[in-house]
């Protein structure tokens, strides 16, 4: 049983090791401006786009749930006119981000471990080498700028998607007058609320690609390989992003 | 290019797969390695091409040492070389011809459209044509290989190695594909190696076959000599009675 237990604290930290490798692999060539424009481009046009349906469909049914939980609540307290700030604050700061974060890790994490394992287990990664090329600089790189840089501009449209499927249950179904939920935003909301939740969806989309990619570089074994390492990949990104989002919320707010 | 290689070990885990393994290639040599499977062709042939390094022992290319050079030098050594490989191995996402284009898009700078006339004639060269606009999964086995071989040959290596270019393939598109290597490497005075189970491969693609067998590399032989090998692990594998390597050993 010991064994058993130190085998797995040595995995853990072998492969914590690993991607901390790799992620100073890929700060090194962007920092040398070794990035391949090109797959960067396609791979935001891809992650951009292929994220957008998920990422808005969280964050309208988000928006219109939290709105029924709150509203009648705050209308028997009688603090109607603090509806607009909560929803803000808590779309904003936690639930878009941190559930964009999770729906992000089981689209797009697991598309890139998908992905990147059945090159693997192909040889492709073998022939990219093979012909000069360096699979950081060529496949890792470009999904990692691509997955940290869309997916904080989706969540900040999310944001407002969120906010404002929100206000149409709170103003359809409670009653509430429309300019208290924008005046209790107002009031409520700094721009530390805002831009805080990107820093969190910005490292959500980061940790997930990295963790995506390492995972499927790593992949063997064949078609049960790759299934069972994608699956690997999106529990890893959903419990890292999890441990991360506390500590984010404790340092920024 | 001149290669030779020296006292070469590799192990997996605790599994050792080339043992002490000396080998000279003179530049346009043409030789096949063979043996039975999980014998440590397919690692030797990377370490040829520094895409895995020794334990220790040296792969040295043109008098330069594969495992101390840069990683430009190695890059370098990698665009004079052309690796077909067992699966093919071409890119999923990219079309047959955006394949074959590749090492002139990414390290030659070209455009798709200026390689394609050069891409034009390489499918040509293998048969393929009026194909560079499918995806390699609408291809078959032996057209995928062909392609590989486009792919390969497209950059203007100085040595081609072959990873099983045979294996999986019917016998019409095998000896097909063994023309091809044999036409390419007459057309581009080439060194090559070819890693083989095919008996035919052998035969027919190589001036001497050496046989390796738990890592190491035993005598080699001429195509006109091997079936009558002094050696009888040789004359056994040829015969296809080295049943306890063949079915024993890891694929």
């Amino acid at each position: 049983m010991f064994e058993n237990l130190g085998a797995r604290i040595i995995a853990f930290f072998v492969g914590f090791g690993e991607i901390s490798l790799l992620c100073f692999r890929v700060f090194k060539d962007i920092f040398r401006g070794k990035i391949h424009f090109r797959n960067t481009i396609d791979q935001m046009m891809d992650i951009g786009i292929r994220s957008i349906p998920v990422v808005f469909v969280t964050a309208v049914f988000v928006g219109m749930v939290f709105a029924i939980q709150i509203v009648k609540e705050f209308l028997r307290f009688g603090a109607s006119a603090l509806i607009g700030g909560v929803m803000g604050l808590a779309l904003w700061r936690e639930l878009v981000p941190l559930l964009s974060g999770v729906v992000v890790a089981g689209r797009i994490g697991a598309a890139i471990t998908a992905e990147l394992g059945s090159m693997k287990v192909t040889e492709q990664i073998e022939a990219l080498e093979s012909m000069g090329q360096n699979p950081i600089t060529f496949l890792v790189v470009p999904r990692v700028i691509a997955t940290t840089l869309m997916i904080p501009l989706l969540v900040g449209a999310a944001d407002i998607i969120g906010f404002f499927s929100g206000f149409y249950v709170a103003v359809s179904s409670g009653n509430v007058n429309p300019y208290s939920y924008f005046s209790s935003a107002d009031s409520m909301l700094v721009l530390k609320d805002i831009y805080g939740g990107l820093i969190k969806a910005g490292l959500f989309s980061f940790v997930i690609a990295i963790i995506g990619c390492y995972m499927g570089l790593r992949a063997e074994g064949g078609a049960k390989g790759v299934g069972e390492t994608t699956t690997a990949s999106v529990v890893t990104s959903l419990i890292s992003i999890f441990v991360i989002n506390y500590f984010l919320s404790v340092v920024i707010y | 290019m001149h290669i030779r290689i020296h006292k070469l070990f590799k192990t997996f885990g605790k599994n050792p797969v080339v043992r002490n393994l000396s080998l000279e290639i003179q530049s346009g040599e043409r030789i096949a390695i063979i043996g039975p499977s999980g014998c440590g062709k397919s690692t030797l042939l990377r370490m040829i091409m520094g895409l895995q390094m020794p334990d220790s022992g040296v792969v040295e290319v043109d008098g330069s040492i594969v495992s101390e050079m840069s990683r430009a030098d190695l890059r370098k050594l990698r665009l004079n070389m052309g690796l077909v490989f067992q699966q093919s191995a071409l890119f999923d996402s990219l079309t047959v011809g955006q394949n074959v284009a590749f090492t002139l898009v990414e390290n030659k700078g070209l455009t798709y459209e200026d390689a394609r006339q050069e891409v034009f004639e390489k499918l040509g060269w293998v048969g393929l044509k009026d194909i560079e606009t499918r995806m390699p999964a609408e291809l078959s086995g032996g057209m995928k290989k062909r392609a590989a071989l486009a792919r390969a040959i497209i950059g203007g290596p100085k040595v081609i190695l072959y990873d099983e270019p045979t294996t999986g393939l019917d016998p019409i598109i095998s000896t097909n594909i063994e023309d091809l290597i044999l036409s390419l490497n007459e057309r581009l005075g080439l060194t090559s190696i070819v890693v083989t189970h095919q008996q035919s491969t052998m035969l027919r693609t190589a001036d001497k076959i050496y046989m390796m067998q738990d890592g190491c590399l035993l005598d080699f032989e001429k195509p006109s000599t091997i079936a009558q090998s002094k050696n009888p692990d040789i004359r056994s594998f040829f015969h296809g009675g080295l049943k306890q390597s063949l079915f024993g050993g890891n694929p």
